[in-house]
């Protein structure tokens, strides 16, 4: 028996469509009551087709949110069916929303919060970040991408601390994202982090190390992804590998958990399938880009 | 013009055990009820099915445990659930409050398995029946399922009916060359009502590593892309045995219900609606009064007379 997530069911319709960089869109959708009550980290669960193909909803963090519009963005590329509808939608079509839904992230009570967004891991943290300078608390931005036309340009805060990657050393640091975590993380006060298995495993991988030197690493939470069914916790579909032994739902123990109730060692070992939806999320390298900052 | 005046959605699934609306909550889309209940998604229903309970409690499959496909869905949860002992002593006590009642779908690998579960779940409150999902693999008959052997299916039903006096139903499973054989030896041991039909059999690959996409490798099809297969295994089953049929298969609409009434069954499941919306008994019932209505039907009894007629 766990607590549930009040969502609600609410028409989101369209009032803004961008193609950020090829493949990749921003989609904002006008519903009010799920950006009143949408917290940094939760989902909304969106139902793509009218009929029966494809099935299932679709989940996506909240990348931003204005109350006072009335509206939220979601940040997406385009992997298949579901996506590929959402890119396509005109301005005024309206899709069914459920949410808000999942964990949201929990702030420090002051100081500086690291966030760390892998690809398009980045989506939540326009919305953490602007909710985090609000309680007065300074951002560390840690931001890295294949390449540098991946990396998400607007959603670079003003008054944070960015540090850039790439894979292929286009701009930034030439590297991961936890060459820099590694660095850093001993001087935050929390942690947030989403992005690809891999790079939450090495982030993992150096809080374990800090504690097993008997030092006291930072809070960290993270936000899962998974292939999701109901969003409600009963169809037990995404699930990840959890510390007591079982399996948590990333619908309802997360999509944000604290990175202590993952079992990252049976994570690392499904860690081949995990590689291969990352090359699947690459995007053409002669894609282009405006400029980044 | 619509006709205001009230309908009678209530079944019969057993004379004590009458059911207000003719829907329930597929095994397996519904948890406990206890996710559900907190978001309003009991409406609409006459009955929960549990999650498939096991003697111990089970972690379930690997993932990935689900993936997509046209029209449906594939799933191997593996029967992930905390045990027969969380539920008799956690679960049931809370379900008491409830108005709603509440099946326990039973799993097993064993004979013993299956009676150790109905047992415990004797001495607890608020349990309405028992559904048994006998899609398991029997681990003393070399792997084979109790589901897809006549003598197998029987005996187990048999030693289920001694072992309680509630409601007993066994939902069939359709991965087999002869339903009604099976769907006749269960009667025969005693179900007070069958449903049908548990997922198909299925699997898909993924292109990229030229493996399944499931952990499992195989899992079980759900979703409106087996509606017509499970329609007509209710019509083949329902016109062989004089127990009530219980369908299940890709309900999406109170007019896909509607088919299934009209195919023979007294009542309907609805599954992986749910895992589209928290609303879908609500959905699916108010679709099935609209079409009473637009067919002057007062009454699921008459709506059955018309079938026989």
């Amino acid at each position: 028996v766990t607590e549930v997530n009040a969502a609600v069911l609410e028409r989101g319709v369209v009032t803004l469509r961008e193609e950020l960089m090829p493949g990749v869109w921003l989609l904002r959708l006008h519903s009010p009551q799920i950006a009143r009550a949408a917290e940094p980290g939760q989902f909304v669960h969106i139902q793509c087709a009218g009929g029966s193909d494809p099935l299932l909803r679709r989940p996506f963090s909240f990348c931003n949110v204005n109350v006072d519009a009335g509206t939220y963005d979601l940040l997406f590329n385009v992997v298949g069916d579901g996506t590929a509808i959402l890119a396509a939608a005109e301005a005024g079509q309206a899709f069914e929303a459920l949410g808000p839904l999942g964990r949201a992230f929990r702030f420090p009570a002051s100081g500086t919060l690291m966030t760390v967004g892998g690809g398009l891991g980045i989506a939540p943290f326009p919305f953490v970040a602007r909710r985090a300078f609000e309680r007065g608390l300074q951002v560390l931005w840690v931001n890295g991408a294949y390449t540098a036309h991946q990396l998400f340009p607007r959603a670079l805060p003003d008054r944070s601390d960015v540090h850039l990657c790439t894979d292929d050393g286009s701009i930034g640091h030439h590297g991961f994202v936890s060459d820099i975590t590694d660095v850093l993380i001993d001087g935050v006060d929390m942690v947030h982090a989403c992005g690809p298995m891999p790079m939450l495993v090495a982030l993992a991988r150096q809080l374990s190390v800090r504690e097993a030197a008997g030092q006291t690493g930072p809070p960290c939470d993270v936000s899962l992804e998974a292939p999701m069914g109901c969003a409600l916790g009963t169809c037990l579909g995404c699930v990840v590998p959890a510390s007591d032994g079982g399996y948590a739902r990333v619908c309802i123990e997360g999509a944000v958990m604290n990175w202590r109730q993952v079992d990252w060692a049976r994570v690392s070992a499904a860690g081949e399938l995990v590689h291969h939806r990352m090359r699947v999320e690459r995007l053409p390298a002669d894609a282009t880009v405006g400029a980044l900052v | 013009m619509a006709d205001e005046s009230a309908l009678d959605l209530s079944v019969a699934l057993r004379q004590d055990l009458v059911l207000r609306t003719p829907l329930l909550a597929a095994s397996g889309t519904f948890g406990f009820g206890f996710e559900m209940e907190a978001i309003g998604g009991h409406a609409g229903y006459g009955a929960i099915v549990s999650k498939g309970t096991s003697r111990e409690r089970r972690v379930g499959n690997e993932p990935p445990r689900i993936a997509e496909t046209p029209a449906g869905m594939l799933n191997a949860i593996g029967l992930q659930n905390p045990g027969v002992g969380v539920v008799a002593s956690d679960y049931a006590p809370k379900w008491q409050a409830w108005d709603l009642p509440v099946i326990v779908n039973v799993v097993g690998e064993s004979v013993d398995d299956y009676l150790t579960v109905v047992r415990t779940l004797e001495e607890a409150p608020a349990i309405a029946g028992y559904e048994l999902n006998i899609s398991c693999p029997n681990v003393g008959a070399a792997g084979l399922m109790f589901g897809v052997d006549a003598r197998l299916a029987n005996e187990l039903t048999a030693a289920v009916r001694r072992a309680t006096s509630k409601p007993l139903i066994v939902k069939l499973t359709p991965n087999v060359t002869d339903i009604v054989s099976i769907a006749l030896a269960i009667e025969d041991a005693g179900a007070d009502a069958l449903s049908a039909v548990n997922t198909y059999v299925g699997m898909t690959l993924d292109l990229e590593t030229g493996r399944p996409i499931l952990a499992n490798e195989v899992g079980g099809l759900s979703g409106p892309a087996i509606r017509p297969l499970a329609l007509h295994a209710v019509h083949a089953v329902a016109g062989a045995v004089k127990v009530p049929v219980i369908a299940s298969g890709g309900v999406m609409s109170g007019d896909d219900a509607v088919e299934f009434l009209l195919a023979g069954a007294v009542a309907v499941q609805v599954g992986t609606l749910n895992f589209l919306r928290p609303d879908a008994g609500a959905v699916v019932l108010a679709g099935i009064e609209a079409y009473m209505r637009r067919h002057g039907v007062g009454s699921l009894r008459e709506l059955g007379a018309q079938v026989r007629a």
